[in-house]
């Protein structure tokens, strides 16, 4: 589902760390609409991370504008008022102390409760319907210290999905998962779409992508080097982007795509 | 994930539950011995009789109300507030074997008291004090970068200024002379001076300490979970420092006054913590009365053994606590 409204605005964003520029602003520009999936694709380094982190607020940006749907351009939101818009989940989160599951999503909550108030028993049933979607119902009393790395995983997510947000950026969210569980987080995906978020997700992996976006940001160098609909990814934008050779299948019955990394040097 | 902590969380009342009861059987085990003893219908009798009566006993009564009481009071408040800022810290710093002496406010401490009493100055308590605080400030301006208190820094920054002020303690007891003894006496920590005079200040610190933590009982929860504070919408890089300072000055009340306590504002926190798991809505109140107990018990202990300096009692206690905990989590 596609509207015309804008959750996300990016426009020429760059940050700067450690003295290196991670993000080259000049054309880093791009729009989320509300029920958009956009993958957000890359070789490492390339500042996918940072992106979103960027996005989140979590690394200072050197100049550019994020905006949120339709608030006014140069205001700059507030860390509670950004938990609101915006839920990230993070790669590789670790989980330090042994809080329940339940505890741990219900602490996605935090930015729609008062300063002085206490979780209620509808943050609990939001919770509980989070944990449900990403296959967990059954473990909220389940310490996250003994998760599996998979289910650690869900865990943060159904922790973004608590917290109700109308863009939701991911980092990875299927690298430690099993095909089965990386098909359903696809799956939610896409039901989270057309419930009307927006969403963007950085992957490694392209079939993924390719399966579960409307839209692919391919990023390189820090640059926003390619902006194109899911179907039209071609042979040729992926050796841009990879820098070596692909070949592209299409899966006779669905009509879907995959594609292959091939083993001969491309030139440059 | 420990063996300790796979095992099912405790119900909380009954940590209450016992934690109050054992917190009264360390006051009243400390009001009832001593050099003077007295049953425990004797402690009672007087203790009805209100402060100012006039009853026949009077020296008991003075013995209770002047001596005994507000000692008894103030190590369970110290350890009260030592333990709150453990957890605090604990919760803050993300490890669950952090202390409330990290940003060197023992350190501090210490040097300021030992220079006063080196100097011969009848001011330790303040000395102590401003030593504290100075410690604290310059732990606190090099833990910042690019304008933003650094976590990792600021722990480092601690270590270094309490290995410096640690040098400079050990100096000026060389150069002491025959106050040596008084120093090493004082850093042990002692409330065998305990007086009304005293439950002043150290009800301030644990009021703050009490209210800062209290009200930041979803945040300490977000912090120690290893969630991003700031993707949850707290603002994680003043909630933080915040926290540490408050803590900070209210250990700073406590050492001052009675020197440095070790170990209370590890031990005790970290204990709870296993058996009642991390929700700070419950661990704040557990391990306040569990550091109160501790310590009450600890310092009646210390007087029974000929005044020993409670500060090596805790850390007689708690050293193989922590030891034991050590193994377990290997």
């Amino acid at each position: 589902m596609n509207t015309d409204k804008i959750s996300l605005s990016v426009q020429n964003l760059s940050v700067r760390l450690r003295g290196k520029d991670i993000l080259r602003g000049d054309g880093l520009s791009f729009s989320l609409r509300e029920g958009e999936i956009a993958g957000l694709l890359g070789p490492n380094g390339s500042g996918k991370s940072t992106l979103l982190r960027a996005i989140t607020g979590l690394v200072p940006r050197g100049g550019g504008v994020v905006r949120f749907g339709d608030e006014a351009p140069g205001r700059f939101p507030n860390p509670r008022e950004r938990a609101l818009l915006c839920a990230y989940v993070a790669q590789n989160e670790q989980f330090t102390a042994a809080y329940t599951v339940i505890e741990s999503v219900m602490m996605g909550r935090y930015p729609h409760i008062s300063r002085f108030g206490s979780y209620r028993a509808a943050d609990y049933e939001l919770a509980s319907d989070a944990l449900k979607r990403v296959d967990l119902g059954g473990f909220e009393n389940r310490r996250v210290t003994a998760l599996s790395g998979g289910e650690a995983a869900r865990v943060v997510i159904a922790r973004a999905l608590a917290q109700a947000t109308p863009v939701l950026l991911l980092d990875e969210p299927t690298a430690a998962l099993d095909p089965r569980h990386a098909m359903m987080v696809s799956r939610l995906l896409r039901d989270l779409a057309s419930e009307g978020k927006a969403i963007l997700v950085a992957m490694h992996e392209v079939n993924l992508a390719l399966g579960c976006t409307d839209r692919i940001l391919f990023l390189r160098g820090g640059r926003l080097v390619s902006d194109t609909a899911a179907d039209a990814v071609d042979e040729k934008l992926l050796r841009s982007v990879y820098g070596i050779s692909w070949e592209i299948w299409k899966l006779g019955s669905s009509g879907r795509r995959f594609v292959l990394p091939i083993e001969e040097e491309a030139a440059e | 994930m420990t063996r300790l902590e796979a095992r099912e969380r405790r119900n909380p009342l009954w940590g209450y539950f016992g934690l109050s009861l054992a917190l009264l059987g360390a006051m009243l085990y400390g009001l009832r011995s001593g050099d003077v003893g007295m049953e425990l219908a004797d402690v009672a009798r007087m203790l009805a009789a209100g402060p100012r009566a006039d009853v026949s006993d009077s020296f008991l009564h003075t013995v209770i109300w002047q001596i005994r009481l507000p000692r008894v009071l103030a190590s369970a408040a110290a350890g009260a507030a030592l333990s709150a800022c453990g957890v605090i810290f604990q919760g803050v710093l993300r490890n669950p074997l952090a202390e409330p002496y990290t940003l060197g406010v023992a350190s501090g401490g210490a040097f300021g008291a030992a220079c006063a009493i080196t100097a011969g100055l009848p001011w330790v308590t303040s000395a102590a004090f401003i030593g504290a605080m100075s410690a604290l400030f310059l732990v606190w301006t090099l833990g910042q970068r690019e304008g933003e208190t650094d976590i990792a820094r600021i722990v480092l920054a601690g270590v270094a200024v309490s290995s410096i002020l640690g040098a400079g303690l050990t100096l000026i007891k060389s150069l002491a002379g025959d106050k040596v003894a008084l120093i090493v006496i004082w850093l042990m920590g002692s409330f065998s001076a305990a007086s009304w005079r005293d439950l002043l200040p150290l009800s301030l610190a644990l009021c703050v300490v009490l209210t800062v933590s209290l009200t930041h009982v979803k945040e300490l929860d977000i912090m120690a979970s290893g969630a991003s504070g700031l993707a949850l919408g707290m603002d994680d890089a003043r909630k933080r420092p915040f926290l540490l300072s408050a803590a900070s000055l209210a250990v700073a009340f406590v050492v001052s006054r009675f020197g440095v306590i070790g170990f209370v504002g590890l031990v005790v926190p970290h204990l709870l913590r296993l058996i009642f798991g991390p929700p700070h809505i419950r661990l704040l109140p557990l391990s306040m009365l569990g550091g109160a107990a501790l310590l009450c018990a600890a310092d009646t202990l210390a007087k029974n053994l000929n005044e020993l300096p409670v500060g090596v009692l805790t850390v007689l206690i708690g050293g193989p606590v922590f030891c034991v905990l050590l193994w377990n989590r290997r």
